[in-house]
């Protein structure tokens, strides 16, 4: 490709910057007590280009002196076990992020051809659904970071926002075949339909401004560059906005995986908050 | 009419014998043979260990007993000192490529394999992407599939670089041979085989980064689970399953019922990379170990085999085999692979298709003799069908020229029959690499048949290698 990008005009050359204040805290309760709980965590912010981390807290709780680990994408992550009696797991963090940039430069650790390849929860079958048909030809678009963005509005446009019609396991295709969804079934359904079309995307899980809870969305890659895009509210990922966890799908950046021994009943309680605070 | 009785055939009767092919006592004027009565009893003392496997079908699940082949294979010194080398410099060659595939990634800039074969296969795992396994072992035991054709000519038709099994049916049927004919099996004279857990432990040893050894088994349903605890076992360490071992901190350890741990340097698990770890892979599964993967990540836990393997094994990657032995070695590939088409190559595609008919055509997603189709078997509407998923998705198929292999003899019914087989030969890759004197016969239940695997009823046979 030898044309030099032609997205002057778009919002991702805008200035990204901004302070923010992030509170995140997660409360889990048991009701009967568990032990040996082992858990594995994503409470670091990545090490990104994105923004600056100016500080950074973060807790587990019971105490278990934690490890840490760095995942095959670089970011790191936390695990644990907690043997003994408990009927509370309670995580958090708390952090001031500057922003700088709204794009991300940084080598990738992976080779990026693994965000081209399906996978079980992004796999899309265009041919029942009728506004999907306008993507039928797999072709590789002249525009890739436009294109994904007009397949942003599509999904905007055909999909509703609907909770309690999906879960953390379905799969893209079933939420287009329902029409609704969450954040994380737009997010698969605008990675099957960047990945179909040879635009490599992957998914992420964070925070947006004013959300109680997380949020995910999408990074596409374009020319050397990760672009965000945000289909749940059909907006660029300019600013306001706080990744946590990046991967393939939404099961590789849940921030929470934990195993025990028995069956309980677990109520969870989470409280994000995101604000930006100035300068 | 009365036959003459000849060499190298059975004489028939209660007081008949089978002469054991190769016939190496022709030059020194004897008989190498197994008497019927023998057979019979080395046929009931198999029958004591009931020594099964699990079928899937029709999505139940049968404890199958696997057929013994009660007249061994014999392999000569000078054969099996061809097949050694073939081997090694195979296992060697994909034990490079492995490393090169999850690091560097030479091989793909030099284009001696397309990247659409490693990075569209589900089993190259990008959770194992930079991770240097202890001793930068990745195929600690390998089981590579051979045939010998009518020619004698040796071919590789398959390797298997995951979670190899089999070893353990030869294991026990050497012992059979040593309680019920000591006298044969001593003259003849056969390698001794019956040290493989032994040559397994080393192996482990030789990866450990600090701590014990433990075989990880899936549970007593699992299909092999005879193998995993006679293993075990034999190799004097403890037998485990995921709840037996626990990650804490920076390293896996074995809690014994005593309440006592101990720190775990080496795990042969027996069961698949999307099991292994419910905090990287499968979230629901029970079988693995939470945070394993996270202590293998940082160099504290040997996994045998590696995580990722896949990727060595892959039906389409079979193809590249010879290319990477001289890409990595700088040498002829010593064993050669039965002749092989790419689909993904519009010229072999289109020597495929038009060759449907004598060809046999593989689907790389499929194991275990499922997804294998003989062209000259099918109907021309079929043969049609899988012309169009050929032109569909080239990738996932591979076409093979048939290769006639060699029959041997089975002992069925108080008459020798031949039947098709092919051997699984275990490489062991520790410090050095070492091919196991003996190795898994598989031969087919039925006249003709070139299908040989366990789960499509075939049968197996111990592998006797002679030294000089």
């Amino acid at each position: 490709m030898s044309s030099s990008p032609q997205f002057t005009d778009l919002e991702y050359e805008r200035s990204a910057d901004g302070v923010y204040k992030l509170n995140y805290d997660v409360r889990a309760e048991m009701d009967t007590p568990i032990r040996n709980h082992a858990w594995c965590l994503r409470l670091s912010l990545p090490d990104d280009d994105f923004f600056e981390v100016e500080h950074f807290s973060r807790y587990v709780e019971p105490e278990c002196s934690p490890s840490t680990a760095v995942d095959y994408l670089g970011q790191e992550y936390s695990y644990g076990l907690v043997r003994e009696d408990h009927s509370v797991f309670r995580y958090g963090l708390s952090a001031t992020i500057r922003q700088h940039s709204s794009y991300g430069r940084r080598p990738d650790t992976v080779p990026i051809q693994i965000f081209l390849r399906s996978d079980r929860l992004t796999e899309l079958d265009h041919k029942n659904i009728p506004w999907l048909a306008a993507f039928q030809s797999p072709d590789k678009p002249k525009d890739p970071l436009e294109w994904s963005i007009g397949a942003m509005h599509e999904i905007t446009q055909n999909m509703i926002y609907l909770t309690g019609t999906t879960n953390y396991s379905t799969p893209a295709g079933d939420a287009v075949s329902q029409g609704s969804g969450v954040c994380q079934d737009f997010a698969h359904i605008l990675i099957g339909l960047c990945r179909a079309h040879g635009v490599p995307a992957r998914y992420v899980n964070g925070f947006f401004v004013g959300e109680g809870e997380t949020h995910a969305w999408v990074e596409v890659f374009v020319q050397g560059r990760w672009y965000g895009l945000d289909p749940t509210h059909n907006r660029l990922v300019v600013q306001d906005y706080v990744p946590l966890a990046r991967g393939r799908n939404a099961e590789d950046c849940s921030l929470n995986r934990g195993v025990w021994s028995s069956v309980v009943q677990q109520h969870q309680r989470i409280s994000a908050s995101l604000v930006e605070v100035g300068e | 009419m009365q036959k003459t009785q000849q060499r190298g055939h059975s004489r028939r009767g209660p007081g008949g014998y089978v002469v054991l092919e190769p016939d190496v006592g022709a030059g020194k004027n004897r008989e190498f043979k197994l008497g019927y009565s023998d057979l019979d009893r080395l046929k009931a003392y198999l029958n004591r260990y009931a020594i099964t496997f699990g079928l899937f079908q029709d999505n139940t699940f049968h404890d199958r007993l696997f057929p013994f082949g009660t007249v061994p294979r014999v392999i000569g010194p000078w054969e099996f000192d061809t097949l050694e080398k073939g081997l090694r410099q195979r296992v060697h060659a994909l034990n490079l490529f492995l490393h090169d595939i999850y690091h560097e990634r030479k091989v793909l800039r030099d284009k001696i394999v397309p990247e659409e074969f490693v990075f569209a296969c589900p089993a190259y795992l990008p959770e194992v992407y930079g991770v240097r396994p202890p001793a930068n072992v990745y195929a600690h035991l390998s089981g590579i599939d051979l045939v010998q054709a009518s020619d004698g000519t040796w071919f590789i038709l398959e390797d298997n670089l995951r979670v190899p099994s089999g070893a353990s049916y030869p294991l026990i049927a050497r012992e059979a041979y040593h309680t019920v004919c000591p006298g044969l099996i001593s003259d003849m004279p056969v390698r001794e085989s019956r040290d493989y857990p032994q040559m397994l432990g080393r192996v482990m040893d030789d990866v450990n980064p600090g701590g014990i050894s433990v075989v990880l088994s899936p549970g007593r349903f699992n299909a092999a689970f005879f193998e995993h605890s006679y293993l075990a076992e034999k190799m004097g360490v403890p037998l485990v399953f995921g709840n037996d071992l626990e990650v804490d901190g920076e390293y896996v350890y074995f809690k014994d019922v005593g309440g006592h741990r101990e720190r775990v340097g080496a795990v042969y698990r027996r069961l698949s990379d999307e099991y292994l770890d419910p905090m990287v892979f499968e979230p629901d599964s029970i079988i693995g170990v939470p945070n394993l993967m996270s202590v293998y990540r940082k160099g504290n836990v040997a996994i045998i085999n590696a995580v990722g393997n896949g990727i060595a094994d892959d039906k389409g990657i079979y193809y590249f085999v010879p290319a990477l032995i001289k890409y990595y070695l700088g040498e002829e590939a010593i064993l050669r692979n039965a002749p092989t088409y790419l689909p993904f190559f519009e010229r072999d595609r289109n020597h495929v298709l038009q060759n449907l008919h004598r060809l046999v055509i593989k689907d790389v997603a499929e194991a275990g003799g499922y997804g294998v189709v003989f062209g000259s078997m099918l109907s021309a509407d079929k043969r049609r069908l899988l012309a169009d998923a050929i032109r569909a998705e080239p990738r996932r198929f591979i076409g093979q020229e048939v290769v006639e292999f060699r029959s041997l003899q089975v002992f069925d019914q108080h008459k020798v029959v031949r039947r098709r087989a092919d051997l699984r030969a275990y490489v062991l890759h520790g410090k050095d690499i070492s091919v196991w004197p003996s190795g898994l016969t598989r031969y087919a239940m039925d006249r003709g048949s070139m299908i040989v695997n366990s789960s499509q009823g075939g049968g197996f046979k111990d592998t006797w290698v002679l030294s000089l």
